[in-house]
């Protein structure tokens, strides 16, 4: 009687809401893709790429998406595949030789998506706005900038205060705003710009519905609306599954997943996963603040244990382990970076990693497996930050696999906040990976240990290096600079500050039918989600 | 005269609840490990020294508490809660957008769990013992242990994923303009977070009443209301309502606290982008303008939950209102 009665009672709502949606005017050909018939329409895609882009502003000022992800305006330069830069909104660009002076030419015919043209007082409006609000933008640093005017109206000329190579990163992450119609209200959602997008409705935490710039300068791209939906992953993955989106990011270990219609894609990342080890003994040091912290690892300040781990662990197999085997073995930053350094070298060596441990003094003598020296046993925690299971997952098997050196990894977890106070004593899983080799400074320089947020959580300090890196900043010409950074990594390197484990790759399914042009694609920088959509101005149906 | 007095009593008690709220919320969240600069530059910055520098002097983070602390006061005390760190707009207009989602989710929740929690009461009560009290009893008693997400995630797998019968969450379809979007196709999108919401705040309700409802029924005037033959319809609707309404309306009333908890989990399950997400995503951002603005919203919200309590008990029971305090 019940169950008649609850079945009665769900029907009569069923129709109830039936009748209530139809009758509002939603005909079958607004649901097209529901319940597995993954066929989207024409000319328009749902995509989940994570919570990034509805995390910040879209307003360039305001530091819209880092490292270049801007679909909406474009910068002076762009990142190409192969990792160099190429013209944007300028075509050609030229440093003088005190490496002051940045001189662009500027792309002519170009109109910002609302009709006005795009001219270089434009330039000189955004560059002068963010250099002033510097305080909004946390993703161009202009700090180093002094001057930025006008030639005529297709050439801008930048005055640096000091030589400071990286500046060309700058002038390709900061997207241009129109002069005459920027509104820092509107643009945050709406903005205006000289992209392949243009943004018809943003819902916050919702959705952000863009259509095709029918004016944009390379033409209108293929696709004509992109809805980007923001939701949790694992929503994400049952929206997939019932055929409601056409591109999910999704997690290595989903990859074994099979959904109709959908293909999972990898795609080549800089993203590198590495955990520090503190170089120095264990101590207490005054932060910049007058307050005490506790630093170093009596453990991983010996460079024997250190070496031997990067040198000892099977990095394939913590792959295989942690990540369904997707992923590259990393020893340093990734050879897909101009300024990477490529030297490299064989790992699992375990019976070399053993002897280097035995002639430092390490030994077991207790016969637990793990290994001692004057009473102290080989083990340190390494902490995966905040609920990312994935670095979870990793900082495990490298314990499982460094247990078989005799060192012992206790893996635990903390906020992004407690690391904060554990890093400098403590193993931390990070992830770093960007076009801009400014995150070498953020990592060797000694002069940020204590300082920065997240800087130099090691406490590595090395004359040659710090040398080396004010060598780079300096450089009057691109080359010399990235050979400058080079050689960072090298002198650096050879005293294993960080544990490089794994250049990761970014998973996503994808829809059948797309064609997400993986010729025009860039290596990913960090941050999972945002960076597919790079390209996708060149996106197609098959 | 007395009623001058009251509104004078409540009025005051309510700034200090608001005053007491925003020192204690600021103190907590000053002295948690959150480090506001790296909240807001994010922990894969590789911004130079100098870039840093002007943010913190911009935010005034390097200033000490009890000045950061009044800056941020006197700009409250002039409308401006400052801009929230996650969404880049003014903290009031983001609570005020998201308010606008959630309050027509809670106010769908908290009628029907109210209204439905109280008939189901009397129903399980004047039937005390029977299969139907047992069930309700043992469902009552499950749900009031299960985690909202939890009962969310449930909901959301059987009706979105297995049966596809409603959308898997967000208040509008997918890729559909605010201008098309009908009010057929928001309660469309409404109905499952709005079934979790009503499920997990419908136990406390029901369990109330029903004990109430017996103990009443075993009270020495339905007996003697009993002898003069009244049916038990009669006696219910005669004796019993007005006696079981009192501790409803409290604990519905009351209930506005746990509503916006629960709304914060169901929020998040269903992608629904009301205040409780807009609190999730504060939070784990250590977004603290918008922190301390949905504490002193939520303060408000509870404070005035319970006055309205307070006021209807006057309606319900005129003995209470002769006493004249009836806050």
């Amino acid at each position: 009687m019940k169950k008649k009665l609850a079945l009665v009672l769900s029907v009569l709502l069923m129709i109830t809401i039936t009748a209530c949606s139809s009758g509002a005017g939603k005909t079958v050909e607004d649901t097209p893709f529901q319940n597995g018939s993954a066929q989207p329409p024409a000319d328009e895609i749902v995509a989940y790429v994570g919570g990034t882009i509805f995390d910040s502003s879209l307003d360039p000022v305001k530091g819209a998406m880092s490292y270049g992800y801007s679909f909406t305006n474009c910068a002076l330069l762009r990142v190409n595949p192969d990792s160099n830069y190429e013209g944007d909104m300028a075509t050609e660009w030229s440093i003088s030789d005190d490496a002051l002076v940045y001189t662009y030419t500027l792309r002519e015919n170009v109109k910002f998506s609302d009709g006005s043209d795009f001219t270089a007082d434009d330039v000189v409006f955004t560059y002068n706005t963010v250099k002033e609000n510097q305080a909004h933008n946390e993703n161009v640093d202009l700090t180093k900038l002094a001057s930025v005017k006008a030639l005529n109206n297709y050439t801008v000329q930048f005055t640096l205060s000091e030589p400071y190579s990286p500046f060309l990163d700058a002038t390709a992450c900061l997207g241009i705003v129109p002069s005459d119609s920027y509104d820092s209200k509107t643009f945050d959602q709406y903005p205006i710009g000289t992209g392949a997008w243009i943004v018809t409705q943003y819902d916050s935490n919702q959705q952000i519905i863009v259509r095709a710039n029918e004016n944009y300068y390379e033409g209108a791209p293929a696709i004509k609306k992109v809805t980007f939906v923001s939701m949790n992953s694992e929503a994400a993955f049952s929206n997939a599954k019932s055929g409601q989106l056409d591109i999910v990011m999704i997690g290595p270990n989903y990859t074994a997943e099979k959904v109709a219609h959908m293909t999972t894609e990898r795609f080549e990342t800089m993203d590198i996963r590495m955990i520090n080890l503190p170089v120095l003994k264990e101590q207490t040091m005054k932060n910049p603040d007058g307050k005490e912290i506790k630093v170093g690892n009596n453990v991983t300040s010996d460079i024997s244990v250190r070496k031997a781990l990067a040198i000892g662990i099977d990095r394939q197999t913590i792959i295989n382990h942690a990540f369904n085997g997707i992923g590259k073995p990393a020893v340093s930053f990734t050879a897909n970076l101009q300024w990477a350094n490529t030297d490299t070298y064989q790992d699992n060596r375990k019976e070399e990693a053993a002897a280097l441990l035995q002639d430092a003094g390490w030994v077991d003598t207790d016969g637990d497996g793990i290994r001692e020296k004057n009473g102290i046993k080989c083990e340190f925690d390494v902490y995966a930050p905040g609920s990312d299971n994935e670095r979870f997952l990793l900082a495990n098997a490298v314990a499982e696999d460094a247990l078989q050196l005799g060192v012992k990894i206790n893996v635990k977890t903390a906020s992004w906040d407690e690391v904060a106070h554990l890093q400098s004593n403590s193993g931390i899983v990070w992830g770093w990976g960007q076009y801009s080799p400014t995150v070498l400074n953020s990592l060797f320089n000694s002069q940020l240990f204590l300082k920065g947020a997240y800087d130099n959580v090691s406490g590595y300090s090395n004359p040659q290096v710090d040398a080396d890196i004010q060598k780079a900043f300096t450089s009057t010409s691109h080359d010399s600079a990235i050979a400058a950074w080079k050689a960072v990594q090298a002198t650096a390197n050879q005293d294993y500050p960080y544990l490089y484990i794994v250049n990761i790759e970014h998973c996503y399914l994808v829809n059948d039918s797309l064609n997400l042009s993986l010729d025009t694609q860039i290596a990913h920088p960090h941050g999972h989600g945002s960076p597919i959509i790079c390209n996708m101005k060149d996106w197609n149906y098959k | 005269m007395i009623r001058t007095k009251q509104t004078v009593s409540i009025l005051v008690r309510m700034v200090l609840l608001l005053v007491a709220v925003c020192v204690i919320a600021f103190l907590l969240i000053t002295s948690s490990p959150i480090d506001p600069l790296v909240s807001y530059i994010g922990t894969n910055s590789t911004l130079s020294e100098e870039a840093k520098q002007e943010i913190s002097d911009y935010w005034g983070l390097n200033d000490p508490l009890p000045e950061r602390f009044s800056a941020w006061a006197t700009n409250v005390l002039h409308g401006d809660f400052g801009d929230s760190i996650t969404y880049k707009k003014p903290v009031r207009d983001v609570i005020w957008e998201r308010f606008s989602y959630s309050a027509v989710l809670m106010l769908i929740a908290w009628t029907a769990s109210g209204v439905l929690g109280f008939l189901i009461g009397i129903a399980a009560g004047m039937r005390k013992g029977s299969l139907f009290d047992k069930m309700v009893k043992t469902f009552c008693l499950c749900l009031q242990s299960a985690p909202t997400f939890w009962l969310g995630l449930l909901i959301l797998s059987l009706f979105a994923v297995t049966l596809g019968w409603f959308p898997i969450g967000m208040a509008a379809p997918m890729g559909k303009l605010a201008s098309d979007v009908t009010l057929g196709d928001r309660a469309y999108h409404l109905v499952l977070p709005a079934l979790t919401l009503t499920i997990v705040s419908i136990s406390k309700i029901t369990l109330y009443t029903r004990q109430k409802l017996i103990e009443t029924m075993g009270s020495d005037y339905i007996l003697f209301a009993k002898a003069r033959g009244e049916s038990d319809r009669q006696l219910v609707i005669r004796h019993v309502l007005r006696n079981i309404a009192l501790p409803a309306v409290t604990i519905q009333f009351a209930s506005f606290s746990e509503l916006f908890g629960g709304m914060a989990l169901a929020e998040t399950v269903f992608a629904y982008p009301g205040i409780g997400t807009a609190t999730t995503a504060a939070a784990l951002n250590g977004d603290v303008p918008l922190l301390l603005g949905i504490a002193i919203f939520c303060a408000l919200f509870v404070f005035s939950g319970n006055l309205i309590a307070n006021i209807l008990y006057g309606v319900l029971d005129p003995r209470v209102k002769e006493g004249g305090d009836y806050v």
